[in-house]
Formats: structure tokens, sequence, C-alpha cells
């Protein structure tokens, strides 16, 4: 979350960036909007400048044109004056002169009018323009003054006249080019200020030509700034998705540690620094009582480990944790004392592993530990039996020893009486030690379930008339009568030798205990759990704070009494071992003084057909090389009413299997020729026989040979008749193949998660991660139950379960649905299928999820009637 | 020179015999007692030189007997050997805190019970060539 945080004030800076960035732009945008538009204007300016420059150079033409017509018309004058005196040709001239008196007027009209709209004139361009109207109209009155003086013929006159015409003509001309100059003047003025107005719009191009460079700049920066941006925010994207997945993968690693300690069988808990706790395992808190709230803060050694085991204080300087935290070594500690919050102790061993840092920094430690109290107790059981062994070995051993060493050092020769004596001591004590070596090794071999019952049905009658036989020739002896009541109880479902080891033991002892001309009775009856045996004496009774601990290993009454009677101090215990085998209890009533009845009871050979009636008819091909097993099983099985087919080998099963077509197959794994596996992958390899179900049978157990094919069991040599049985139905029941859990998630983290918690209890799980592919999954195959997630994609949880509804083999499928939120009680109804179980995802911890599902799992199991009646 | 008197208390019959006749033919003067209580009784009675003691018998061990007769004023001083099948070293450490003398291992070599009995009392071996000489 925090992380998260952190990305989103990233991202705020980084806006913040850009608007600076825009701002900055814009203004760029603006000044550059301001160049062009003031171009813009100026260019206008300068346009209209032209315009009137146009106009002006116009005017200045007319001016000029005018201006050399006026020169023109005062040389025409001039010249019509002179042309009079040299043709002579007055009336022509007058003509001509009048011609031109006519047009003067016009002409100056015309500069008048120029010069006063020329821009610029100054006074002098006027006062100019009115000295040569002046000097034109002397010109016309000279011209007119000359052509009268030659009409009159006056010469002198004439001349004269001319002179004044010559000085008019050339005061016209002079005023002319006076006013061609200043109109030049003004001219060259406009085109100077022109020029100074074209080079200030050169200057604006250039500055808005930078201008214009800037914004590009500027919008090549802000359009960098921009793709920047856009990429740190796919960046961040792609960040957030990274950080998404590594928090997804973070979480299931947590959930998978979290279900790792709080499934673990041992405690374990996070110290600090300071040795206190930073976490706490439930198996831990169960252990020492305390829960994390209550240690919170605390130191864990004050807690727990204040104290040794003798009471003393246990200083926490000197505890093993301290070590470990200031040195950063792992400890293990296999004897110590904790103390729960109740104040009772315990004792544990325990491992520190410090916690180090990549640096080698200490950071704390992790503390695991066992509570050994039992182990403990076990090893103390174990040390007295074997010294109460030890002990009861060499005690005849040391009359044997001791017997033979005086032989051995003369006493024959000495004192042959004494040394017949020690002779008949050593003989008598080693009978003694061979009874007690077979009984220890019988005891243990019954106690580890090491020996196979071969239970058949048998007569009661039978079996205590045949004890009774073996028993006499003692009681005899003894002088002692037993009395064998008529039996009427029906069958039982026993091993017979192992049956009658007991009764013949039973009445040895009430033999060895009874005194002469006593009676020891026997019956067989029925009972509340079967067929009760019973022996009873009138012997001295057993005292009552005895008849507990007369089972026990080596516990006589009187040790030396019954030694006399050549016991081991283990016919009691291997008595009742055997009868515990056979599901029933030995039990012991005595009086002191009034004689003792061992009774056990054994079940009816009928109950057991009863149980057997499921797997009636069941066909069986069992497969080992041991002839034995072979018979063992056969009777076994036939007695529990399968069809039996025995084949002694891979090769013999593969010739009958395709005739006999079995249900299941028992099959050995190390025979000769052929051993098992190859046997098992030639079935498979077959389409015909690859669906049988194979239960191996094997010495060795499931986690020393792993099987490389799906298994509907295993059973390990010696086999118990109720595995035996158990495991062939469970074969039988399940067609041979692991339940299959189809989970339906879109969530692949969630879905990896559980499914790896059913792959470690051996449970198949498919995976499909919308409805349209559960579909897809379940018209290929029916799964066991379905886990279905509501919120699927493509089809949702209900459209799956409509779906399910129209196939006729899928509507009972049991069914698990979970959600985000409480489904509606419409929704549940809508949602039922086979068996339905509702979950809320947050309310329900992985661990509790698989428990539902093993739970649902065993409705599987049941008879198929159940569970469609279940449904 | 009067032979040492040793008392032997175990509930084996057979073993009693064969020790005593062992300890007879080592020259010491022997008497037997198949319990503790009887032992002491004898103990009492008798004034035995030395007591050689079994520890696993039925009603009152070899401890418990131990204890009895070092809390009997007539019999604290006589210095008691366990003769004992029990030798696990778990055991040998509870025996060996009771104030015996020594602890003896069953079975035992004839030939050397005499020897060690002798040995551990600071008896003067009176056959050290063995138990029978020629």
């Amino acid at each position: 979350m925090e992380i998260i945080t952190s990305v989103t004030s990233r991202s705020r800076r980084s806006r913040f960036a850009g608007q600076a960035w825009f701002v900055l732009y814009l203004a760029l945008a603006a000044l550059d909007l301001g160049a062009v538009s003031y171009t813009l204007y100026q260019h206008y300016h300068v346009t209209l400048l032209l315009e009137t420059r146009a106009n002006l150079d116009e005017a200045f033409d007319k001016q000029d044109r005018v201006i050399h017509q006026l020169g023109a018309l005062a040389t025409e004058i001039d010249a019509v004056a002179n042309g009079v005196e040299e043709s002579r040709d007055a009336p022509t001239s007058r003509t001509k002169l009048n011609a031109m008196k006519g047009e003067v007027p016009k002409v100056l009209a015309s500069l008048r009018l120029s010069v006063e709209t020329t821009p610029r004139r100054s006074k002098r361009m006027v006062e100019t323009v009115d000295s040569i109207e002046n000097e034109m109209a002397y010109i016309t009155s000279a011209g007119d003054a000359k052509l009268e003086a030659i009409e009159r013929g006056d010469l002198a006159g004439a001349v004269k006249e001319n002179a004044r015409l010559d000085t008019g003509q050339f005061n016209v001309e002079r005023m002319l080019n006076d006013l061609a100059t200043l109109v030049d003047g003004i001219q060259d003025q406009l085109f100077a200020e022109e020029h100074a107005e074209v080079r200030l719009i050169h200057r604006a191009q250039i500055l808005i030509a930078s201008l214009i460079l800037l914004v590009i700049a500027g919008m090549a920066f802000y359009g960098r700034a921009l793709a920047q941006q856009v990429l740190s925010a796919r960046e961040r994207e792609r960040y957030v998705d990274e950080l998404r997945a590594s928090n997804a993968a973070f979480e299931q690693l947590f959930r998978k540690n979290e279900l790792i300690l709080n499934t673990a069988a041992d405690g374990i808990f996070g110290l600090d620094l300071d040795c206190k706790l930073t976490f706490l395992n439930p198996a831990a808190a169960a252990m020492i009582g305390f829960s994390f709230e209550e240690l919170g803060g605390r130191s864990i050694h004050d807690a727990v480990h204040h104290t040794h085991a003798d009471g003393t204080p246990y200083p926490a300087d000197l505890c093993p944790g301290h070590r470990a935290l200031q040195e950063g070594e792992a400890v293990n500690v296999l004897d110590d004392t904790y103390w729960r919050k109740d104040g009772t102790s315990f004792s544990v061993e325990y491992s520190i592993t410090p916690m180090l840092s990549d640096e080698g920094d200490i950071l704390g430690a992790v503390v695991t530990f066992r509570d050994t109290t039992e182990r403990r107790a076990l090893q103390r059981l174990k040390d007295e039996f074997v010294s109460t062994v030890s002990h009861e070995l060499r005690t005849p051993l040391t009359s044997i020893r001791g017997a033979l060493g005086l032989l051995a050092a003369g006493l024959q020769a000495k004192s042959p009486e004494k040394a017949q004596r020690m002779l008949d001591i050593a003989v008598s004590n080693t009978d003694r030690l061979v009874r007690l070596i077979n009984d220890i090794l019988d005891i243990e071999r019954i106690d580890s379930a090491r020996v196979t019952l071969t239970k058949t049905r048998c007569e009661p009658a039978l079996l205590l008339r045949d004890s009774v036989d073996l028993m006499r020739p003692m009681a005899d002896k003894a002088r002692i009568r037993i009395d064998l009541a008529p039996i009427e109880a029906s069958p039982v479902w026993v091993d017979a030798d192992r049956i009658t080891q007991t009764i013949t033991n039973l009445l040895s002892n009430a033999i060895k205990f009874s005194p002469a001309e006593s009676i020891i009775s026997v019956s067989a009856r029925h009972g509340r759990e079967g067929i009760v045996f019973r022996v009873s004496d009138q012997g001295r009774g057993i005292p009552s704070d005895k008849l507990d601990s007369i089972f026990e290993r080596f516990q006589q009454v009187d040790a030396s009494d019954s030694r006399d009677r050549g016991g081991s101090g283990l016919g009691l215990t291997i008595c009742r071992s055997i009868v515990r085998q056979h599901g029933g209890e030995l039990r012991v009533e005595s009086i002191v003084g009034e004689g003792s009845t061992f009774s056990f009871s054994l079940p009816s050979a009928s109950v057991q057909q009863d149980s057997a009636t499921p797997a009636a008819g069941a066909r069986v091909i069992v497969c080992d090389d041991d002839p034995s097993v072979r018979e063992t099983l056969e009777a076994m099985l036939q007695q529990h009413g399968y069809n039996v087919l025995t084949v002694d080998g891979g090769q013999e099963l593969l010739r009958q299997v395709r005739s006999f077509r079995p249900d299941v197959i028992l099959l050995d794994l190390f025979m000769p020729v052929m051993g098992g596996w190859h046997a098992m992958a030639a079935l498979r390899n077959d389409q015909e026989t690859a669906a049988i179900p194979v239960v191996i049978l094997s010495g060795l157990s499931k986690d020393e040979a792993p099987a490389p094919f799906d298994l509907a069991g295993w059973l390990s040599k010696p086999l118990d008749e109720g595995t035996l049985i158990d495991t062939l139905e469970h074969a039988l029941g399940l067609g041979g193949r692991n339940a299959r859990i189809m989970m339906a998630e879109d969530d692949f983290d969630l879905a990896r998660v559980i499914i790896a918690s059913f792959e470690s209890h051996g449970i198949e799980a498919c995976h499909v991660a919308t409805g349209r592919e559960a579909i897809a999954a379940m018209r290929e195959q029916a799964p066991d139950v379905l886990i279905l997630d509501l919120g699927l994609p493509e089809i949702d949880g209900f459209g799956v379960v409509e779906w399910m509804r129209t196939q006729e083999q899928l509507s009972h499928v049991p069914l698990m649905v979970y959600s985000a939120g409480d489904p509606t009680a419409s929704d549940r109804e809508r949602l039922k299928l086979g068996p339905t179980q509702f979950l809320v995802k947050s309310r329900v911890a992985p661990d509790d999820f698989e428990r539902r599902v093993v739970k649902l799992l065993d409705v599987l199991t049941l008879p198929k009637k159940e569970v469609s009646h279940a449904a | 020179m009067p032979h040492e008197r040793i008392l032997v208390i175990d509930d084996e019959e057979d073993i009693r015999e064969v020790t005593s006749l062992t300890l007879e033919e080592a020259g010491f003067e022997v008497l037997t007692a198949s319990s503790g209580r009887e032992g002491i009784e004898r103990a009492i009675a008798e004034q035995p030189d030395a007591i050689l003691l079994d520890v696993m018998m039925p009603e009152m061990d070899g401890p418990a007997t131990l204890l009895k007769l070092q809390q009997t004023e007539t019999t604290r001083a006589i210095p008691v050997l366990f003769l004992t099948a029990k030798i696990q070293p778990a055991d040998k450490r509870t025996l060996s805190s009771l104030g015996a003398v020594a602890i003896l291992s069953k079975p035992f070599d004839p030939d050397r019970l005499g020897g060690d009995i002798n040995h551990a009392l600071g008896w003067t071996t009176r056959h050290p060539e063995g138990v029978f000489p020629s």
C-alpha cells in the first residue's frame, strides 16, 4: 500500500512539472502571436506606404511632365518669336503664339494643382509656381510685344522685346529647375523614409523568424517533456503492474508462509534484538499458553525461559538465545525447560537461527521448539524396558555362568553331588533363557504387527478342546482337573494357532497358581461383543492393586514363585497383544484366596461376513510369487465374498487378465522374471486393461518405492486383514483413481495456492479460468467436486450451475461455491446442485478451505446410494 | 583364624545356591536369605561380616533393604555389596549413591567373586591362586 502511495505522489510531481512546461509554452506561443500580429500590421502599413508612394510617383511624374511642358512652352514661345524674325511670317507665328497663350494657363493650372497636392510641399515651391506664373505671363507679353513689334516693323522694338523674352525664358527655365530640384528633394526624402520603413520591417521579420524558431524550439522542448510524461506514465503503469505482480507473489508467499507457520506442529516464534517477540505461530502459542498479544513487548526469555528445570533462576545473559542474538550463530539445545503461562513447565528441544541482513547484521532470530515431554517419557520407557530385559536375561545367565564356572574349576572331582546340582541349575536356567528369548521375540513381533494373522472360520469348541488337550499332562501332573463346559457358541473369525496359544497360556498360569485337587473351568459363550472365552481357577487370586500391572511386561504378582513355575513374565502380555490384534480385550477378575477368571471376547464369523457383503462377487486377481501369501490372501478374500484368482507372476497375470476381467488387481512388486511395475506398464498400455485399478502389495512402504503409475492403493506386508479389505473396497468404490477436483477460478495465483495444497494431500486438482472452460472440461470428464468462483469471466458461476443442471451426470456433483460477498437466499437456491457449500472468500483461510473440500470428498467415499441420498 | 561370614540376600533360589557354593569354595562362611525382610532379620541375629545384596527383589528391593540396614543400630556398621544384573549405566549411577561398598555384576565369574569381595572390603586374600588350590 505504502509503495503505491509513493508512486501516486511521484506522478503528481511529474504532472506538476508538465504544467510548468505548458505554461512556458503558452507564454512563448502568446509572444509569437503578438510578434506575428505586429508584423502583419507592419506589412499593412508598408503596403499603404507603397500605395501612397505609387500615387506620389505618379504625381511627381505629372509635375515633371508639367514642368517639362512649361519649359517646352517657354522655349516654344521664344522659338515662335525668333522664328518670326527669320521667316517673317508673322501671322503664322501669331497663330502659334495665341495657341500657346491658350495653353499656358492650362499647364500652369495643372502645375499649381500638382504642387498644391504634393505632400510636404514647401512654401518656396508655391512661391516658385507663383514666380513661374509671373514669368510665363511676362514671356507671353514679351512674345506678344515682339510679334507686335515685328508686325509693326519695329525691329529695334523686336530686338528689345526679344531680350526681354530671352531673360524671361531663362528665368522660367531656372525656376522650373528649382521646382524640379525641390520635388526631387521631397522624393528623395520620401524614398529615404520608405527605405527606413522597409529596414524596420526586415528587422521585424528577423525578430519574428527568431521568435518562430524559439516557439518551435519551445514546442520541441514541450513535446519532449510531453513525450517523457507519456513515457513515464507508461513506465509507471508498467511499474504498477510489476508492483501488483510482485505484491501478488508476495501475498502468495505470505499465504504459503502463513500456512506453513499455522500448520507446523513445532512451535515457531521470532525474536528481535532485544529478545522481544515478533511473531508466534499457533502451535507455539498453544504449547506455552501465551498469545502473541500477551507477550508483545515482553522479553520471551522472561516469559517462558526464566527458570531452570530444578527451579533455580535462569539469567537472561546466560540464555542461548542471548548468545545467538549477540554472535549471530545458530544454536541447538536438546534439553531445556520452558514455562507455560499457568506456571507449569515442559521439557523442550529447540534451535535458534539468527536472521542476518545482506550485510551480515543481526536483525533478530527465529526459534523453533518442540515439546519433548512425550519423547522423554517414551525414551524412559524404552530405557526401562532395555534395563528390565537386560536384567531378565542376566538372571538365568548368572546361575548358568556361576554353575558352569564352578564345574570348570573342578567341582566335579571335589564334590560330585554338588557338581550334579550345578549341572541341573545350568540346564534349567538355559531352558528358562530360551523361553524368555522366544517370548521377547514373539511379543516384539506381535506388537509391531509384523505377524500376519491368518484368520479363518473356527469353532470355539474345537479351539478350547485343542488347548485343553495340550495342557492336560501339566494339569494331571499338578493333580488339577480341567472342566470344559459344553460349548454352543457360533464360529469365530480368528487365527486358530494364536488363539490356541492364548488359551494354553491362560491355562498354564491357572495350573501354576492353583492348589492340587482344584478345578479349572473353561467356557465360550455368546456375549455383547461376540464370543466370550473364559478360564477360571480356584487359585490364590491376585491382589486388586496388581490387577492392572499383571499384563505389563515382566510384572509378576510375585517374582520368586512365578519364576519357580517357569514363567518368563511375558505370557499375559503376549496373550493381551494377540487378543487385541483380533479386535478384543483380555480382562481379569480375581478374589484373593478364591481364584481368578481371565476372559476375552472375539468377533463372531457371521459379523465379519455381514461386513463383507458390499464387495460380494467382486473379481480380484492376486499376483504374488510367494505361495503362502497367495494362499493367505485367497482365503481371506474368499471369506469376504470376493471372487479370487491367484497368479504367481507378471506374465501369468497378463495371460489371465483378459479372460478373468478382474475389478481390481493385487500386485506384488518384486517377483522374478516380470516384476510388478513391468506388469503394470503392460496393463496400462493395453486399452482393455488400462482402467483396472491396481493395489500394490509390497514389503516396502509407499515412500520407499515411489510409484510411476496412479495406484488405487498400497498395502505393506505383513498384511492386516482390516486394511486389506478397506483398501480393496476403496479401490472398487472409486474405480481405482484419485478424487478429481475441478477448480474454476480466474485468479491464477489463488488457484495455484489452493491446488498446491490439494496436491500436498495427494488430491488431483485441475484448474479452469472461465465459465466456458469449466463447461468444456466437464463435457470431457465429470469432476468429483467442483470448486466454483461465482465471478467468472465469460459465463459466470450461475451460468455454469444452470448448465450442469441440464446434464444428467453432472446434476449431483458436490459443489463448493465461493464468492467475494454473501450470496442471497435466492442465489443459494439457484446455485444448489449436489451437496453444496457456500464460502465467502475473505472469511476462509486456505487450510480451512482445504479441510472443507476434503470433508466434501469424504462424501465421495461413501457408497453411491448414500451420495445420491445426501444430494 | 575364623572364616569371614557373608550373608547372601537374593530372591532367586538358583542364584543363592550358586553364589553360596562359590563363596564357600572361596573360604567364606555363607548365610542366605530369600528376601530383604528375611535378610535384615538374619543380619540382626547373626551379625555377618559383610552382606551381598541383590537389587531386583519383590516387595522389598535391594536399595530399600540397604536403607533399613543403615537405619538399624546393630546392622549399620556391616559393609554391603550389591550383586546385581541391573548394570545399565543409569542403574549403576543410582545404586552408587546409596552407600554400598561396591557394585558387583551378574553374571559373575566364580573364580573371581571372592577376590573381588576381599578387594572391595580390604580383606587379605586368602586364596590368591584361585578357589581350589591344588
